[in-house]
């Protein structure tokens, strides 16, 4: 009885072929030996040999297209919405994914900025330090001249939210040059969406104190119409109290277009920067 | 496998091409229903995809598909316990037999896929998994959670409720 039970957990496995040749054999002796066991083995080895006989079902051709579907989702990394059990992993890459840019010219500066930083890194390498600080130099002025590029690119792309990213992009220049600047004077002037000229404001207004920056900006709020660029200009102006901006603000009073809101504004702001500046 | 692991999600379509009969094989077997085992088998890849990274090397690769399918199915039962109880079988009528099949052959997979059917979801994996040779005990014991000597055990007495089943089937048809 405990020969034969032994043997009859072990049949499935015979069955299956995948037992040793000694276990084999000695299964064998057995069943020559053990009429119950053989019983069982017969019975079994029917359904066994049926059941491994059925045939596959085959799945639909949809599941396919459906599969790799979704996988080209994945490969241009749009689908990292259907996972609400997001794990750690799963956030990283929600995370990547969200700062990863869509915009073919931002991609691009990126794909730039890398090749660049790996030729520096390759040459650096190759060059064996013969002059280590001035090849890191070059490299962090390869860097900054293509964090320049990327900027540029983003400021010319077709949404409105890439070319707010490319003004914020200019805190990452740490020398703005005259490309820079006509590039956002461009976009303070020319937008078509009244946020991408407001961001593009925003950062020219930290290099105010530099001769181009504020002529510009000067020149700027005398030909904008928009109120909102206006007032915005009108702020960037009066951090400064210096006799070009008073003059500016001078000027755009004349115009009897003005805007009420505005021509309130500039008012008080001369006022307050004790100039009478009405008429 | 080591690209998917890297999030090359390229690579998972050679996976899937490798696996995805065998896996929808053991998902319709365990859930009766061919629908629901596309929508598994696509679950259960980019569930590979996902938690590539718990994946620790080749030879493990299909145990760990495997216990991938088991959970998909398992999350599947927990939904649709109260909608369709395990005796009705499901959206599975008989697949058109093959030109070359005798049809005695194929209503005898008919039954045995019918009786197959009827055991409980403890016995038909252990009996689905071990249908598919390249799976060791050792691996279905991984798949599974329980020792080798279970596995063992388990086979037997499912091959029995196979047989007694399929027996039962036969006699009542006319």
């Amino acid at each position: 009885m405990m020969k034969s039970s032994h043997v009859l957990n072990q049949l499935p496995e015979y069955l299956r072929g995948s037992v040793s040749e000694a276990d084999r054999s000695a299964i064998e002796r057995h069943l020559k030996a053990c009429k119950s066991c053989k019983a069982e083995y017969t019975a079994l080895a029917n359904v066994w040999t049926e059941f491994s006989r059925l045939p596959d079902e085959r799945p639909s051709p949809r599941m396919r297209q459906r599969f790799y579907a979704e996988l080209e989702r994945r490969k241009s990394g749009r689908a990292l919405h259907s996972a609400p059990e997001i794990q750690s992993s799963g956030r990283l890459r929600n995370l990547l994914g969200r700062l990863w840019p869509k915009q073919p010219a931002m991609q691009f500066g990126i794909a730039l900025v890398c090749l660049l930083v790996g030729y520096v890194i390759g040459f650096r390498i190759d060059g064996g330090g013969k002059n280590s600080g001035g090849d890191v130099a070059q490299l962090r002025s390869e860097v900054v001249n293509m964090q320049r590029l990327v900027m540029l690119s983003l400021l010319k792309t077709e949404s409105a939210s890439e070319r707010i990213r490319g003004a914020n992009w200019t805190e990452r220049i740490v020398r703005p040059d005259t490309e820079v600047f006509s590039a956002l004077f461009e976009t303070v002037n020319y937008d078509p969406v009244v946020n991408v000229r407001l961001a593009a404001l925003d950062a020219l207004a930290k290099y105010y104190d530099e001769t181009e920056v504020k002529k510009g900006i000067i020149s700027s709020l005398l030909h904008q119409t928009s109120p909102l660029i206006q007032l915005a200009l009108i702020q960037v102006i009066t951090t400064v109290h210096d006799s070009e901006g008073i003059a500016a603000l001078k000027e755009l009073l004349k115009n009897k277009d003005l805007n009420k809101t505005v021509r309130g504004q500039v008012e008080k702001r001369l006022k307050e920067m004790g100039t009478e500046g009405i008429h | 496998m080591l690209q998917v692991r890297d999030g090359d999600v390229a690579k998972l379509g050679i996976l899937f091409e490798r696996h995805h009969v065998k896996l929808y094989n053991f998902l319709v077997r365990m859930t009766n229903r061919r629908d629901s085992s596309e929508d598994l088998v696509q679950e259960v890849f980019l569930r590979i995809l996902k938690y590539g990274h718990s994946y620790r090397g080749d030879a493990e690769f299909v145990v760990w598909m495997f216990q991938l399918a088991r959970n998909a199915a398992n999350d599947h039962f927990r939904k649709w316990k109260k909608e369709m109880p395990l005796e009705d079988a499901g959206d599975m009528p008989d697949q058109e037999p093959a030109p070359d099949d005798s049809l005695m052959h194929h209503e005898k997979s008919a039954l045995l896929t019918k009786a197959l059917a009827l055991l409980s979801a403890e016995k038909r994996e252990v009996l689905v998994l071990s249908r598919y040779q390249e799976l060791k005990y050792e691996e279905i014991g991984t798949i599974l959670n329980c020792p080798v000597g279970t596995v063992k055990a388990r086979v037997h007495r499912a091959l029995k409720d196979l047989r007694r089943e399929y027996h039962k089937l036969s006699q009542d048809k006319p």
